[in-house]
């Protein structure tokens, strides 16, 4: 097998080739520093500009030539090639995430491994038949309507683009899956701190199967989000028909731009997700401590790199100051439990954000209204808000670093979530039936059992969308009456 | 023990050691001609001074102290954990401003200065300048505050003890830029802003203004007005809001109490103050000495509009032109530099390096070097690990320093800035002490940026908010 990744010896640059539908195009000219520090060297991608979409949409058919089953036993044997101890296109991708990520090597060394499951059968089937009905996929789907007349629908895929997000390396494999079940011609811009993974994913359907219609059509390149003059000539309604983004306010309001009538932006908008815990987290110390271990699975799992990580916690502790005392005690517990946790699921950040130390030091001197446990090094931290809000800086709570804010009644959590707010971990059970009718209506797209906000599955909608639905175009038969 | 210097008497050495303070009662040319040593030992008896001093008297301190296990200094580096974020004279909690929980923002304050403001009322408060105006009226304190970084405000604790001091150290400045003794020569003064409020700028120019210039008929300004902090701090938080998308949020600006009638008037009167402004520097200043003074964005403006109207040359070419600020985030031409020089008739623009809570600037020297005065005792931290470096050679990192001047509060800082500082080498103008070289870097912009606004985009920022505020009324 012939590596993907070729590090230069004299240097810490690393060269990575673009890839258009099975070919693979080497002349790097380009030269690009990853987020945390790595630099990689591409070909230009302007200079390919016109080779990368798919000009002639005919050229989709031969998807159709696959049933859904086909398709589900290519990316099985797939994920069975991507065993991180066998694949080197994988270990290349693990060695590069591992300077550029913001993740640390033991935790991208979990979610690597863990890469495989999402390939299996039953996943895929799962998701397939709960999100679409793969018979959509497969055939003309007839329906008796009222007026008499039938009318088929059938889900065909369509020309993408995946701006994926690099914070996760599963986003990766995750987009790759959406984009072969719905028959799509996929395109990923590859994440400047990921700049290896979508590579080394269709690295090995081309070793597996070089001229498999999948294979075919999936192509995978670097270029600087924001490079007007690659952008304006790629972004058009004859070349793509959707884009799916993943990523930043900013990174959205620019490719907004580019939209028009036949350009279809599929968003995952950058999220932010809370927890909710009841007074009877309060009811004995098992319980509080129980609170405080599962709250910090969803405080440090992906090491807070996610947005489906808590990092504001809502507590009814009650805000007298017999009220912040138990907070105060809950906080500690939380803190022991945050760093306590095993390495395979979170560990010390690789790089602590200087600006949120900053802001941490300047409250720290301020007890009456703040109490921090932890932060001196890296290894995360909580802070205890002493009086009923959030700290001015909570949207930039990263690192580990969790806020926990004292409330008399559960409503002044349920006000405090917005279209911002993409998962509630709440806890006890009780209360998040309670809690689920209303948290919708103030814009929160997915509530969990607190310490389960990690345990996504591609089976579900996503920040209250469907977006294997929507990767979808959905078309008609209609059948005037005989 | 003192170390001879051949500069200065042995009866003034005496006093720089038994009094810190003294130093700024020196001129420029024996402050920077001052042995290391020596300055270091001065700096070291400063500050195990101040540090008894303010110990029990700033509890905020006292906290930070004890828990770095520091209960006295014994060298320069044992300064170096109890410096203080630049973002603790921010850290209150902005909802105490918006729903005016002042009492609050008060007992916040009271932690960071030696004042006692356990007693002042604010039940009459209903905005950030009132909160100001009470604490001024009520105690010795007057705060300057700074910009509206991030949309908070930063409010230092300075009081009237203190504006002495500052005034020599701005004296000290001043002449090193302009070759110009204020002490003795008084030349008009032009500041194109705000002539009111409690911005740095405008506290230091408004009561020094008028000095500098000789009378108050010599000292003039752009806009007859106060600069309200209320105003910059809801123009910060637009601003910040804006750049992570979070204007739906802001909806509560329309709920808070501003007065419509004086953002009218300062916008619609803008274009007659500017043109006023210079009609005055034409008619009344060309071709005379002069010394202008304001952030650099304000300065290109000024030029900008100045050229507009086909002025240029205006003043005589040993004026001083002085800024700071930098031109972070605003979109000026590229020959901004020589277009200003010409229109203001100068060689060259001189600047300084400082913040609101320095006392005084460190002055730029024909090398284009920030020469630091023995009253701050500075200190470079690693990036990384932030240690501090060591005392010698050329040091890049983080830049913190100790203000041997402060009185209300504690002089000890750990600035955002990235910067080289050399310690040894002397720099080819003469000058004696550590200089840092030009370049200064936020560390958060280096490191991936945030939605900072600096001084030099408030401007900008404030006017953007003022339409903002009309817009709103016109829905």
């Amino acid at each position: 097998m012939q590596t993907t990744l070729t590090k230069r010896l004299d240097s810490k640059t690393y060269e990575i080739p673009i890839i258009l539908r099975g070919r693979l195009i080497r002349d790097f000219s380009e030269s690009f520093g990853g987020r945390n520090g790595a630099e990689f060297t591409t070909p230009s991608a302007k200079k390919y500009v016109n080779h990368i979409p798919l000009s002639d949409p005919s050229k989709l058919k031969d998807l159709y030539d696959l049933s859904v089953e086909e398709i589900i036993t290519f990316l099985y044997d797939l994920g069975q090639h991507l065993t991180l101890s066998e694949n080197e296109h994988l270990q290349d991708a693990y060695k590069l995430a591992c300077e550029a990520s913001g993740l640390t090597s033991e935790v991208l060394l979990t979610t690597y491994r863990s890469l495989p499951f999402l390939f299996h059968p039953t996943n895929i089937r799962e998701m397939l038949e709960k999100r679409i009905g793969i018979q959509y996929l497969d055939s003309w789907v007839p329906t008796k309507m009222e007026d008499g007349r039938t009318i088929s629908i059938r889900a065909f895929g369509s020309r993408t683009v995946h701006i994926i997000a690099g914070n996760v390396p599963t986003v990766s494999a995750a987009s790759l899956i959406r984009g072969c079940c719905t028959r799509s011609d996929t395109i990923f811009k590859l994440p400047s701190n990921d700049p290896l993974t979508a590579t080394a994913l269709i690295r090995t359907m081309i070793d597996l199967e070089p001229t498999h219609p999948l294979t075919k059509h999936c192509s995978v390149l670097y270029w600087r989000g924001g490079d007007k003059e690659f952008e304006e000539r790629f972004y058009r309604p004859e070349n793509i028909e959707k884009i799916i983004a993943w990523g930043g306010f900013n990174s959205i309001k620019h490719i907004s731009q580019y939209l028009q009538a036949g350009l279809d932006l599929i968003t995952f908008d950058p999220k932010i997700s809370i927890s909710i815990i009841g007074e009877e987290a309060f009811q004995d110390i098992r319980t509080l401590s129980i609170a405080a271990q599962r709250a910090a699975i969803d405080v440090g799992s992906f090491n807070q790199e996610a947005c489906l990580n808590s990092r504001i916690m809502y507590v009814q502790s009650g805000t007298s100051e017999e009220g912040i005392r138990r907070l105060n005690r809950f906080g500690e517990l939380l803190y022991s439990a945050l760093i306590h946790l095993p390495s395979h699921v979170s560990t010390s950040p690789k790089v602590f954000d200087k600006t949120l130390k900053d802001d941490i030091e300047g409250i720290r001197l301020d007890e009456d209204f703040y109490r921090v446990y932890g932060g001196k090094s890296n290894e995360g931290a909580v802070i205890v808000s002493q009086f009923d809000e959030p700290v001015d800086f909570s949207h930039r709570l990263c690192s580990r670093v969790v806020n926990l804010v004292p409330i008399d009644s559960i409503d002044s959590a349920v006000q405090s979530v917005n279209c911002y707010t993409q998962t509630v971990g709440v806890f006890p059970e009780v209360l998040k039936f309670k809690l689920r009718d209303t948290l919708p209506l103030y814009g929160v797209q997915r509530i969990v059992s607190l310490g389960f906000a990690a345990t996504a599955s591609l089976a579900t909608p996503q920040d209250a969308i469907e977006p294997v639905r929507r990767m979808c175009k959905w078309i008609v038969d209609e059948k005037s009456v005989q | 023990m003192v170390i001879s210097t051949h500069i200065l008497s042995g009866e003034r050495q005496t006093e720089m050691f038994q009094n810190p303070q003294s130093l700024v009662q020196a001129t420029n040319e024996e402050l920077f001609s001052l042995e290391t040593d020596f300055v270091q030992q001065i700096q070291l008896a400063g500050a195990q001074k101040r540090f008894e001093y303010f110990y029990p008297r700033i509890k905020a301190l006292k906290r930070l102290a004890d828990e770095q296990k520091i209960s006295e200094i014994n060298e320069l580096n044992d300064l170096a954990p109890i410096l203080f974020q630049h973002t603790v004279y921010k850290s209150y909690p902005l909802t105490f401003i918006e729903k005016k929980r002042f009492d609050k923002l008060t007992q916040w304050l009271d932690r960071l200065t030696t004042h006692d403001l356990s007693s002042i009322l604010t039940d009459k408060c209903n905005s950030i300048d009132s909160w100001l105006e009470a604490i001024e009226n009520q105690s010795e304190i007057k705060i300057v505050h700074s910009t509206g970084t991030s949309g908070k405000l930063s409010f230092l604790p300075r009081s009237e003890s203190e504006m002495e001091n500052f005034k020599r150290a701005f004296y000290l400045f001043v002449e090193v830029l302009t070759g110009v003794n204020p002490h003795t020569t008084k030349i008009p003064v032009f500041f194109p802003s705000f002539s009111d409020g409690r911005q740095l700028a405008q506290r230091v120019l408004s009561r020094f203004g008028p000095i500098l210039a000789g009378s108050k008929d010599e000292y003039h300004t752009a806009i007859p007005g106060f600069l309200s902090a209320d105003f910059m701090s809801l123009a910060g938080r637009l601003q910040a809001a804006k750049a992570k998308g979070e204007l739906g949020k802001l909806q509560m600006l329309k709920a808070l109490s501003y007065n419509k009638g004086e953002l009218i008037r300062i916008k619609r009167n803008r274009p007659k103050y500017m043109a006023a402004f210079f009609d005055n520097m034409i008619k009344n200043y060309q071709g005379r000495q002069v010394f202008m003074l304001g952030t650099l964005t304000s300065m290109i403006e000024a030029a900008l509009e100045g050229e507009k109207q086909g002025l240029s040359q205006v003043f005589a070419s040993n004026s001083a032109i002085v800024t700071g600020g930098g031109l972070k985030g605003q979109t000026v031409p590229d020959d901004w530099y020589e277009r200003i020089c010409n229109f203001y008739g100068v060689q060259s623009i001189r600047d300084g390096y400082g913040m609101t809570e320095t006392t005084g600037y460190m002055p730029s020297c024909e090398h284009n070097h920030y020469h630091i005065y023995p009253h701050f005792i500075p200190f470079i931290f690693d990036i990384g690990n932030g240690n501090v470096l060591p005392r010698s050679g050329i040091q890049t990192g983080r830049y913190g320093f100790y203000d041997l001047l402060s009185e209300s509060y504690w002089g000890g800082f750990l600035t955002g800035d990235l910067v080289t500082l050399h310690w040894d080498d002397q720099c080819a103008c003469g000058r004696t002490g550590p200089w840092l070289e030009k370049k200064i870097q936020r560390i958060s912009e280096a490191n991936d940026g945030d939605d900072k606004i600096s001084c030099a985009g408030s401007q900008e920022a404030y006017d953007s908010f003022i339409d903002y505020l009309l817009n709103l009324e016109e829905e």
